[in-house]
């Protein structure tokens, strides 16, 4: 059993370089995923009301402390990962769908469409992300669909160059030239040929893709302009711990920025790794 | 081992050189116990395929291996000491003075940022204590000894062509009188014609200083036109050496005869030019035996079991077969 | 041929901002006003705004785009919705070199140690000491840097009393107003007290930004360092007896090109870092205006201030190019 177990792991994953990023980042990944998931089981506490006296620094039976309502903190954390996953997750998929069909026909049909197009992603591209972010939800208002649409447009230009780029350099490969001359349809093209490669690409891209977003979305509830209070979310919380760092309340803050720099890092690492692996 | 090791005339003496490459999969055994001598102002043509390991030979003699990989055995005698043994900063003193390298690819073996005349005052001002002015004047010099006029010392090499380029290359081999210059297929990136101008200017340059230069080269044809003497490599061994003309007439390993059918000449209107069959063997792995036996026509059970040595031939030359023993 | 990118790019970033402002669903005018304005006051907002002419009638939507851009060509960004209404340029002015001189600080802090590390990372490919740098880059860079401000302060100013908390200059030091950089401008006039107090409050914030960024530019570094010291002009200089200190020269030369590109790109990063920098330690930079101003709906800062930025990065866009184009003797000849 385990023989077998340990040759697929290194058919996944072969020995070299990357490999240990790929499993550091997915451990610290996989942990807070998994705390996001079983969150229920592993706190009593409601995140979204008071459990105690407030600002109760760490002690056994509130593990990270309260806060100034009152709220568990530990509780928060652990519910705040869905959250935060939740949101980041659901842009990404956003900034996919509509920055992947854009590339790929920005750079199959070039031209002044893709001309245009790519002049209009790169100034975006080019803008400060957390800056279009915050202007895009302090006018959309807070909620998670809005906050993911906000962090969304900041990523779109990312899968559409990727998608692009790939696309235009397939394209000149001898190998359409001849699937082409058989008379394929561009449809057949597109999903038979050209995307199929892109995957190794892609899951690079998404994982540090992820990662930014992440620090983009805690920038985001840092101002309040992501999911509204009193949903658990790391960076609320963070800036909500802000005033009082003069009086020594450490854990208002320690824990909530742990969280994200933790989940940031693992998934930076998981990309990092999975990078190393795929370009020799 | 050929009569000519023993000769005190020779400038390069190598014996037993072993040059292994650590990779994931396992050792690149890219120079295999190789023992080869250079008399001074000789002109020697190594010729092999990809992977035959004769740039790594060409790079071991200047120590120039980038690790992992490292010279792991054998003595390499230049000038009577062993260059192996010696520091990293007499090694040094020796690269670009006393044994220079023409490389292969002029467009990226210049620094894009400098300028072509500053390449060679930089090179010669690190080795001889001079000053700017007599630096620039040698590299005018050695400029113009190439054939590329002194004028274009300001120049940046992307204004060059690729034939020009090489030549600076050359100017930077000889700007301080370098006894051997060792090219490693400095023509292959060129065209056809630009080839044998280089070639040509190597050769004159040779005559005209002495020098001893060693051509390092998949192209047969050309080595046998202008060399002295002729080396071939296969899979990391030594497995002929001999005059031009010996090998040229009467080639006796079976894969020396392989490459020179395969070379078109085009001086017989219809020869058929024919390949050698097979692939090139994996260096991690090599064939048991003779090296090249999978390959060979005539192949015989030895030849699959027993690693052939290079023996002495009747007319000097020494060859690595079963065929010869 | 960037140059001629710059004003598409910049009319670009201008439509989405007024898109955002303009076009997105609800009425921002009553959400501004409240309830229970009359309306007269929504009739002047509305005109403040730029959504209706003098006489009271809708202006349309393309019109009003045209107005905007103009406008913001001949310098005017409009007033803010509140407080005396200021017109907004006025207070760019005033907010505008306190990011500019966090962000030069920063990119300092950032290019130091992002290079070193970068360089050192490369050329000792492989070994341990590559392999920390990198987790070095990795975790640089996911230090949200609220937080780890946040903890700086704890640490160095109220348990250590060494730096101060926040801000851009200790109360009651004034500093003459040349460029609006205090640490120039206190140079300049032989502020000494002044230097010395703007200096304090601009170690940490810089310090803080210049590690997240380096995190970016060691990666960078390191990559574009590798991809040189591959090549096979740096075996030739080898091969022709230099020492390794000159090898590093040639190489750090020919790497620093792709590098600087890079740079012009990770501007965008600076001012995100910038912008969180200056929340952190109440720095009175545009980042900390543009948040403010979002705050009590001002609109019209908003947009004035994206604007701004905007204009930054095209300027920075065009800077970096025209220095790269300089310094490449392939561009040149």
């Amino acid at each position: 059993m385990t023989l077998e177990f340990s040759r697929l792991f290194s058919r996944v994953l072969p020995k070299g370089q990357g490999r240990g990023l790929v499993i550091a980042g997915s451990a610290i990944v996989g942990f807070i995923v998994f705390l996001a998931i079983f969150a229920p089981f592993l706190t009593a506490y409601d995140p979204t009301h008071p459990a105690g006296l407030s600002m109760v620094p760490p002690s056994a039976d509130h593990p990270m402390g309260t806060n100034t309502l009152g709220f568990d903190l530990y509780s928060r954390m652990l519910y705040g990962g869905r959250t935060i996953l939740i949101v980041v997750l659901f842009s990404t998929f956003l900034s996919m769908i509509c920055g992947m069909p854009l590339g790929l026909l920005s750079g199959y049909l070039g031209g002044v469409v893709d001309r245009s197009l790519s002049v209009v992603m790169d100034s975006i591209y080019v803008f400060p992300g957390l800056i279009l972010a915050i202007a895009m939800a302090a006018v959309l208002g807070p909620g998670i669909t809005n906050a993911a649409v906000a962090i969304a447009i900041v990523y779109i230009p990312t899968y559409f160059r990727m998608i692009r780029g790939h696309t235009l350099s397939i394209k000149e490969q001898r190998y359409i030239e001849a699937v082409r001359s058989i008379g394929a349809k561009t449809r057949t093209i597109l999903f038979g040929h050209i995307l199929p490669n892109i995957l190794p690409t892609l899951i690079v891209i998404f994982s540090l893709n992820v990662a930014d977003a992440i620090l983009t979305e805690a920038g985001l509830s840092f101002f309040g302009l992501s999911v509204p209070a009193p949903t658990p979310d790391w960076g609320y919380d963070l800036r909500a711990g802000q005033p009082f760092l003069p009086s020594g309340s450490w854990w208002l803050i320690t824990f909530p920025g742990l969280m994200i720099i933790l989940l940031a890092i693992g998934f930076s690492l998981l990309g990092d790794g999975l990078n190393e692996m795929t370009s020799p | 081992m050929n009569s000519k090791e023993v000769n005190s005339q020779n400038i390069l003496a190598i014996k037993g050189l072993k040059t292994y490459y650590p990779i994931s999969r396992g050792i690149v055994k890219a120079v295999d116990d190789v023992t080869l001598a250079v008399s001074k102002s000789e002109f020697l043509g190594l010729v092999g395929e990809s992977g035959s390991g004769k740039s790594t030979l060409g790079l071991s003699i200047l120590r120039l291996i980038p690790p992992p990989g490292r010279i792991v055995e054998g003595s390499i005698l230049f000038d009577g000491s062993d260059i192996i043994q010696i520091s990293n900063a007499q090694m040094r003193r020796l690269r670009g003075r006393k044994i220079s390298m023409v490389f292969q690819d002029p467009m990226t073996s210049l620094d894009p940022l400098m300028k072509v005349g500053d390449h060679i005052v930089e090179t010669v001002r690190w080795h001889e204590n001079i000053t700017k002015s007599e630096a620039v004047a040698r590299a005018k010099k050695a400029l113009d000894l190439v054939g590329i006029g002194s004028e274009r010392f300001q120049d940046y090499p992307h204004q060059f062509s690729g034939g020009m380029r090489q030549r600076v290359m050359i100017a930077l081999a000889i700007c301080l009188n370098s006894s051997l210059i060792i090219a490693d297929e400095p023509t292959t990136a060129l065209d056809v014609i630009v080839q044998g101008r280089v070639l040509d200017l190597l050769s004159d340059l040779r005559e005209k200083y002495g020098l001893t230069l060693m051509l390092i080269t998949h192209d047969l044809a050309a080595v046998i036109e202008r060399c002295d003497n002729v080396a071939v490599m296969y899979a990391g061994q030594l497995v002929e050496h001999g005059t031009r003309r010996q090998i040229g007439m009467d080639p006796l390993h079976p894969y020396t005869q392989g490459l020179l059918k395969s070379t078109p000449n085009i001086r017989v209107v219809s020869s058929k030019s024919s390949f050698i069959g097979g692939t090139s063997p994996d260096m991690t792995n090599p064939p048991r035996g003779c090296r090249f036996h999978p390959r060979c026509a005539f192949a015989k059970d030895t030849c699959r079991r027993e690693v052939p040595v290079l023996t002495n031939q009747n007319d000097g030359r020494t060859v690595r077969c079963f065929l010869y023993t | 041929m960037r140059m001629v990118l710059t004003l598409p790019t910049i009319l670009i970033l201008l439509t989405l901002v007024f898109l955002i402002t303009h076009v997105m669903p609800g009425d921002p005018v009553r959400s501004i006003a409240g309830m229970y304005a009359g309306e007269k006051n929504i009739l002047e907002l509305r005109h403040a705004l730029g959504l209706v002419d003098d006489k009271g009638n809708p202006i349309p939507l393309y019109i009003q785009f045209v107005n905007y851009v103009v406008k913001v060509f001949q310098g005017d960004l409009g007033n803010s919705l509140i407080w005396g209404k200021q017109p907004v340029m006025l207070e760019v002015r005033h907010y505008l070199p306190a990011t500019i001189e966090l962000t030069i600080w920063g990119f300092l802090v950032s290019i130091a140690i992002g290079l070193s590390v970068g360089v050192l990372s490369a050329y000792k490919r492989g070994t341990v000491i590559d392999h920390s740098l990198r987790i070095y880059g990795i975790v640089a860079y996911a230090l949200f840097i609220p937080w780890i401000g946040m903890l700086c302060q704890m640490v160095f100013s109220v348990k250590l009393h060494l730096l101060p908390v926040a801000g851009r200059i200790d109360p009651g030091v004034y500093i003459d107003r040349i460029t609006g950089m205090y640490v120039l401008d206190s140079i300049l006039t032989g502020n000494w007290v002044g230097f010395y107090s703007a200096i304090r409050h601009l170690i940490l914030p810089s310090l803080i930004l210049g590690i997240m960024l380096s995190g970016v530019f060691s990666r960078l570094s390191r990559n574009s360092m590798l991809e040189v010291l591959s090549q096979d002009f740096i075996t030739a200089i080898r091969a022709r007896g230099l020492p390794e200190r000159v090898v590093l020269k040639h190489a750090f030369k020919n790497a620093f090109i792709p590098i600087l590109t890079m740079m012009g790109l990770e501007f965008a990063m600076l001012l995100t870092g910038a912008m969180l920098t200056e929340t952190t330690f109440s720095w009175p930079g545009m980042g900390s205006f543009l948040i403010d101003r979002i705050a009590y709906r001002d609109y019209n800062s908003l947009q004035g201030s994206v604007v701004i930025f905007a204009i930054m990065i095209s300027v920075v866009s065009l800077i970096v190019d025209v220095v790269y184009a300089f310094i490449d003797p392939r561009i040149r000849f």
